[in-house]
């Protein structure tokens, strides 16, 4: 149904606290059924609409394993184990997986090639109800891969991420609840480096912003380190017209880098605090409440610095001021077996940039406009075709150069089949993003995915 | 051996016989029911056991139980059924010619123990919180292993105090020591040499490997394991029902071993038919597994691929394995006579190709086939007389390769085969191709006898057996084109070698041990075992009873003790003695000869025209009268049960004399001669002189190990569903030389003060080390998840380790340039006129290498996805924690560091049970 998350109420997107605000005490509240799910999806993109480090080619391949069951009365716990493919063809010179993360630091080499990554993801989370009206949680999230570039440097980059989360729900009442999370993170990123098949060392570039970099000739690794936590006090309604999530949101982060295999040479440290915002109301109209309208509004502040590490000198500085809003609506009709949404999306970042080492100073928006069509066809109780349209506009100011203007139009099928206690969906997406500048850039996008959940 | 020791141990077994079968014997019986004492009702398959006499029942499905000819004494009863946990009975008294019965109620309690599956796994939660026997030991199930995702035995041995965890693979050669904290290679190796696996009461040896001189081996990747112990990635892990490492005083039943055995029991009988596959970054595990049986019969397989990459850059250096294993058990004559065949097939493949960018063109691969047959047939006379008799067969084809473009500026070398003078061939690059094919042969037969006799209050749990080994090896041996040997110099040759002359290594050993259990003051139970071992069995010798058997190892007599006393319900105390023996292998008694071709004239104008003289000299380095490794151990434990908490701690200390090390030096002066009148070698004429040496197995490494060993354990604690095990071993190991071992000097020198070139030699340097390891062990099982989830956590508190023999620095003797070997007296080695052959060491050989507090945290997770299937999940080094750790004893100025604890590692596995699949697919 074109991907909407918000326009149609569903039971894997809810108004709740703990689809919108991650909270892990409303797990038992958000659905209080036992089951298990098995999953696979492919999400795969390709084509030269790429910035300057980005791949030719994305292909994300994974497949899971969820289950949720109560321990007990008032304990629940939700379980999710995968195995990530992560395929990233003709990456540009970028021997991490990230570096379009906020921080200026970047390493690179000399050639385009493939990067393999494999690795799995749990994610487990908790509930517990201790009180009559006070619920806590609790949640971990921990991924570990492993990737390969197949061509030279040969790098072998092995990420390591944990993020747990301690959640609290108090209701006053049925209808109105507090929340809190508190979510720490650490990340460890290590780039290996090896002498090469013909026994040379390799030669790397070590960026500090866009333009500036020293080469690095060994096989000195990186190590880079993040840490930091997520604060969301939360607040939410739920009456049966009104389901309403507001939550303030406060992230702070720190990043060290490092080179060197047995000695550790600093590269550079960045901080980033972000302060945000979201409110998100769905409201349920008419008799049959099958009308659906539904608000998203989400305001956030980043501020960030880097410093490099030996003289401790500020060398890159970024604000960004990021509005994004979302409306949707749908209608259940009664009269024939149709559901019909709709739904804009609008994104507006505005990022400040000064790059102290490279003397670049600049500024300038992002937007982002996106409608969102679908509807979902019940010709028998046992089937749900569903299909969808989605169209975006991208535009950023010039000075960014990352893709350029861009346009396009992706649709989207899928197909739900209940039979007995097992629901069986499939999605599929498929679209293109074309330079409004460039017509000869462009960006092709095909996702897929099986679900098969089982209800006990 | 003298005549002192044979004569005590013919006395001791006359004396042993005498009292076993002269005594008259009388039993009692004892029976009852098990009964809930909710429902009133019997309670099916309750394990009942008699603790002193190690008997276990089942109960009927009316909760019946029979124990018959049970020798009259008070016993310790328990009965453990899943979900009731567990009832002990103390001082139930069992009478001759009477029939004993007992009623025991038992409630079900949902907070105790109970086995469950999750998936194919069988998740054992019932651990005894003590020892419960003489012997320390490790026991580890086939459940934890499965959990652990080993690939082989060599990775599942983390649960023994004092091993430091290690990642799952196969990439490189897996070995283990029992008690030792590494401190000199030999001492190291003599460590796993020493440690005996008996694989379904088969010993696997490494005696007649012969795989010596391959250059696999290159520095970063051990392929083959040579005079050491057997590389444990041949044993699937997968078969493995359980795991039993003695860590104490072996009973006598085993040997061929100084520092241990680890006693692996394969799967076998009936078991669902059961897939799995197993991936991490490295390693690719393919297994099925399953059994029938039908009335009396038995029929088990198991098939294992495995295959691990070395370096995952490279796909072309990897090693594969696959393994079969069939077993076939059968009962006959009401059960009176139990026949078991085993087959066992494995295939390894350790494969190096060319490497892109790799000017030498390096290839290699080692390639071992190895097929074993066992078969194992006892008669039970009775309930507690048994006649066993096992005979196994163990061949391993094993073909090593190397292939390298040699280059080097010309030289020189011979190609002759026995010594004498020949034209020179001149080399310089070339392409060297070397095989290593060998066929070791392990046949092994043992006859024992066991019986249980009770004499008056004491109950005798006797066995006694006879083990006669033949180990040898009838491989190829060493082949290659002398015209293109693999490595030479201008001096060092090298010669292709055939292993058909090689005899064979032969072992005879007769044991006996008994049992006794008693009540005097208190209640105890004493192991008294004897061994006695002929290593290089040569043949009876009647003319000369102090020499009745002939060896070329010799004989060793080894007494083994075990004691427990029962102090009390909760508590026990055990001491323990014994001594062992392990004979040295066959690549130690017969290593490569040495050639060497002394370039006697040569002048070089071109590749055609040329010509040199090259004499070559062949210099045995057999030592067939090299004696057997042996070890003392003492230990002292004490048991402590206290609630759901049991704790254990034992004290040890070993002395292993007569390590074996291919350090023996012999001088070898070569003469350089003038032949004017070639091809008539004569006359010669000497015109200069050579001084080198060539090396030969002795025994001459000591060593000694102490430490305290605890393990803390917990039954599971009900609100968290969480079983604790702590692990914390302090070891101490120290090793050292005996006066046949020194450190030489690299070059001959002229000496002022002697007037002639020397090779001084002096004592060596060795190394004292000692750590102290924590493992916290964390299980907890979520029943209604199916859920099975552990926290291994490894502490090294310390590790330390420092240089000794320092504070000798004077010269002991001297070579001289013809050979011969100048020691000097003890009182003269402080003389001036030895001054020039003192060295010195630099301050900082002195500092204590002293490794601070470390932390490793292990993760696994097991769950089950619908019956019979499971998924699970293990991440090593959880925060990829690797600290860096600067040397301190490296010379002033240098920075040089380690990176401690291994690399984050990760992996996932699925498995399911075939039969459940079809039902789960069914209910759709």
């Amino acid at each position: 149904m074109g991907g909407m998350l918000l326009a149609v109420p569903d039971i894997e997107a809810q108004v709740n606290l703990y689809h919108i605000a991650n909270n892990a005490a409303w797990l038992k509240i958000n659905d209080s059924t036992d089951w298990a799910r098995y999953t696979a999806f492919s999400e795969n993109d390709w084509g030269t609409l790429r910035r300057y480090w980005d791949p030719m080619e994305n292909h994300f391949h994974s497949v899971a394993f969820s289950g949720q069951s109560h321990i007990s009365e008032d304990m629940i716990f939700f379980g999710d184990i995968r195995y990530n493919i992560d395929l990233r063809k003709g990456v540009n010179r970028a021997i991490e997986r990230n570096p379009y993360a906020h921080d200026p630091f970047v390493l690179a080499d000399s050639t385009q090639g493939d990067f393999q990554y494999l690795g799995p993801q749990v994610f487990i989370a908790f509930n517990q109800k201790l009180f009559e009206s006070f619920y806590w949680g609790a949640s971990l999230d921990y991924r570990v891969s492993r990737g390969l570039k197949d061509i030279y440097t040969q790098p072998e980059i092995i990420s390591r991420d944990i993020r747990a989360s301690l959640d609290f729900v108090y209701r006053f009442t049925p209808h109105i609840s507090l929340g809190m999370t508190w979510s720490p993170y650490q990340i460890l990123d290590i780039t290996k480096l090896v002498f090469q098949t013909d026994g040379q060392s390799p030669q790397t570039f070590r960026y500090r912003g866009f333009f500036e970099f020293r080469k690095s000739t060994g096989t000195a690794d990186r190590t880079a380190s993040y840490t930091g936590y997520h604060l969301r006090p939360q607040f939410s309604l739920q009456y049966e017209r009104l389901k309403a999530i507001v939550y303030l949101n406060y992230h702070y982060h720190w990043h060290e880098i490092y080179d060197g295999t047995t000695t550790r040479y600093y590269e550079g440290s960045f901080q980033e605090e972000d302060l945000g915002l979201r409110s998100v109301f769905r409201f349920y109209i008419g008799e049959t409440k099958n009308f659906v309208v539904s608000l998203d509004y989400r305001y956030n502040y980043i501020e960030n610095w880097a410093q490099e590490a030996k003289a401790e000198l500020l060398i890159n500085q970024r604000t960004f001021n990021n509005q994004y809003a979302t409306a949707g609506v749908s209608n259940q009709f009664t009269t024939i077996p149709l559901l019909l949404a709709f739904e804009v999306e609008y994104l507006r970042s505005y990022p400040e940039e000064k790059d102290y080492l490279a003397h670049i100073d600049r500024s300038g928006s992002i937007d982002k406009y996106t409608l969102k069509v679908g509807m979902e066809f019940t010709p028998f109780h046992t089937l749900f075709l569903r299909a969808g349209f989605i169209t975006r506009i991208y535009e950023e100011d010039e000075s960014w150069d990352f893709f350029g203007n861009y346009s396009g139009n992706l649709i989207t099928a899928g197909l739900g089949i209940p039979f007995s206690n097992l629901n069986l969906e499939l999605f599929g997406r498929y679209g293109e993003l074309k330079s409004i500048d460039q017509g000869f850039r462009k960006r092709n996008i095909f996702d897929i995915s099986v679900q098969l959940k089982h209800h006990f | 051996m003298d005549a002192g020791p044979k004569k005590i141990f013919f006395t001791v077994i006359i004396l042993f016989i005498s009292v076993v079968t002269g005594l008259s014997q009388k039993y009692g019986n004892l029976t009852g029911h098990v009964i809930n004492v909710e429902t009133n009702y019997g309670i099916p398959d309750v394990t009942a056991k008699i603790t002193e006499l190690q008997r276990t029942v089942q109960t009927d499905s009316t909760g019946l139980f029979i124990f018959d000819l049970i020798p009259p004494a008070s016993y310790t009863l328990s009965f453990m059924a899943p979900g009731y946990g567990r009832t002990v009975l103390l001082n139930v008294q069992i009478s001759a010619d009477k029939t004993r019965n007992e009623i025991i109620y038992m409630q079900k309690s949902a907070d105790e123990d109970e086995k469950f599956y999750i998936g194919g796994i069988e998740v054992t939660a019932d651990r005894e919180l003590i020892p419960d026997g003489p012997v320390t030991s490790t026991r580890i199930t086939s459940g934890e292993i499965e959990h652990l995702q080993a690939s082989s035995l060599g990775d599942v041995l983390e649960f023994i105090p004092g091993q430091k965890f290690t990642n799952p693979g196969l990439e490189n050669v897996k070995q283990i020591g029992l008690r030792h904290v590494s401190t000199v290679d030999d001492a190291d190796r003599n460590t796993a040499l020493g440690t005996q696996i008996i694989v379904d009461d088969i010993p696997i040896s490494n005696n007649a490997n012969m795989q010596l001189d391959t250059k696999l081996n290159d520095g970063a990747n051990y392929r083959i394991n040579i005079n050491a112990g057997i590389d444990l990635r041949q044993i699937p892990a997968e078969n493995i029902k359980s795991v039993e490492v003695i860590r104490g005083i072996p009973p006598a039943r085993y040997g061929d071993l100084t520092s241990g055995a680890i006693l692996v029991e394969t799967t076998s009988g009936y078991s669902p038919f059961r897939a799995k596959y197993k991936y991490n970054p490295r390693t690719n595990e393919l297994n099925l597994a399953g059994g029938y049986a039908w009335a009396k019969h038995q029929i088990n397989f198991n098939v294992n691929y495995a295959s691990s990459l070395r370096d995952i850059r490279v796909q072309d250096n990897s090693y594969s394995r696959i393994a079969l294993q069939l077993n076939l058990l059968s009962k006959f004559y009401d059960d009176r006579i139990e026949w078991s065949n085993r087959f066992y097939i494995t295939r390894t493949f350790d494969e190096q190709d060319v490497r892109e960018g790799d000017v030498n063109k390096t290839e290699r691969y080692n390639r071992d086939y190895i097929t074993r047959i066992v078969t194992k047939i006892q008669q039970n006379w009775s309930r507690t007389q048994h006649l066993s008799l096992t005979a196994s067969a163990n061949m391993n084809q094993q073909n090593s390769f190397f292939k390298k473009i040699a280059s080097s500026d010309i030289h020189i070398i011979g190609t002759r085969m026995t010594p004498g003078v020949e034209e020179g061939h001149f080399i310089s690059s070339y392409v060297s191709e070397l095989w290593v094919k060998g066929r070791a042969w392990n046949l092994f037969t043992q006859l024992e006898y066991d019986d249980q006799i009770l004499t008056d209050r004491f109950l005798h749990k006797w066995y006694t057996g006879v083990v006669w080994r033949n180990e040898f090896n009838n491989g190829q041996g060493r082949i290659f084109d002398p015209l293109y040997p693999p490595s030479s110099t201008s001096l060092d040759g090298d010669r292709p070698r055939s292993y058909d002359d090689i005899p064979g290594l032969q072992q005879l050993s007769f044991y006996m041990q008994d049992e006794i259990t008693a009540d005097l003051f208190v209640d105890f139970s004493l192991q008294l075992g004897l061994r006695y071992d002929i290593f290089g069995f040569k043949g009876i010798n009647f003319s000369d009873p102090a020499n009745f058997f002939k060896s070329n190892h010799g004989s060793y007599l080894n007494p083994r003790v075990n004691l427990v006393t029962y102090l009390g319900r909760n508590t026990q105390a055990r001491l323990g003695y014994g001594k062992t023996a392990k004979t040295p292998p066959l690549s130690m008694i017969y290593p490569n000869p040495a050639y060497y071709d002394v370039v006697d004239s040569v002048y070089y104008i071109s590749a055609q025209d040329n010509f040199s003289l090259v004499n070559t000299n062949i210099f045995s380095r057999d030592n067939e009268k090299i004696r057997a490794e042996t070890r003392n151990k003492f230990e002292a434990s004490i048991d402590q049960r206290f609630g759901r908490f049991g704790i254990s701690l034992t004290g040890f200390y070993e002395e292993a004399h007569d390590g074996f090390e291919l350090s023996g030096y012999n001088p070898a002066s070569l003469t350089k001669y003038s032949r004017p009148y070639w091809p008539d070698e004569n006359p010669a004429f000497p015109k200069d002189t050579i001084l080198t040496n060539y090396r030969t197995a002795i025994n001459s490494l000591e060593s000694i190990s102490r430490g305290l060993e605890l393990t803390l354990q917990s039954t599971r604690i009900p609100l968290i569903n969480t079983t604790f095990r702590v692990n914390a071993a302090y070891h101490f190991s120290d090793s050292w030389w005996q006066d046949n071992h020194y450190t030489y000097a690299s070059t001959i020198r002229y000496d002022q003060n002697l007037k002639e070139d020397v090779l001084p030699y002096w004592k060596p340097i060795s190394r004292k080390a000692q750590q102290f390891v924590l493992h916290y062990r964390l299980d907890t099982i979520v029943k209604p998840l199916k859920l099975w989830f552990t926290l291994a956590i490894q502490q090294i508190v310390f590790e330390k380790d420092q240089l000794t023999g320092l504070e000798d620095s004077l010269a002991v003797g001297y070579v001289q340039k013809s050979g011969n070997i100048v020691a000097i007296p003890d009182n003269e080695r402080g003389d001036e006129i030895y001054s020039n052959l003192r060295r010195t060491y630099d301050d900082y050989n002195y500092i204590v290498e002293t490794k601070p507090n470390l932390w490793l945290i292990n993760l696994r997770v097991s769950k089950e996805i619908w019956k019979g299937s499971e998924l699970s999940f293990f991440v090593n080094n959880l925060f990829n924690y690797r600290p860096l750790y600067q040397r301190q004893r490296v010379p002033g100025g240098s920075l040089s560091y380690t990176r401690r604890n291994p690399e984050i590692y990760y992996g996932i596995e699925f498995s399911v049970i075939v039969d459940e699949f079809f039902k789960y697919i069914k209910r759709f």
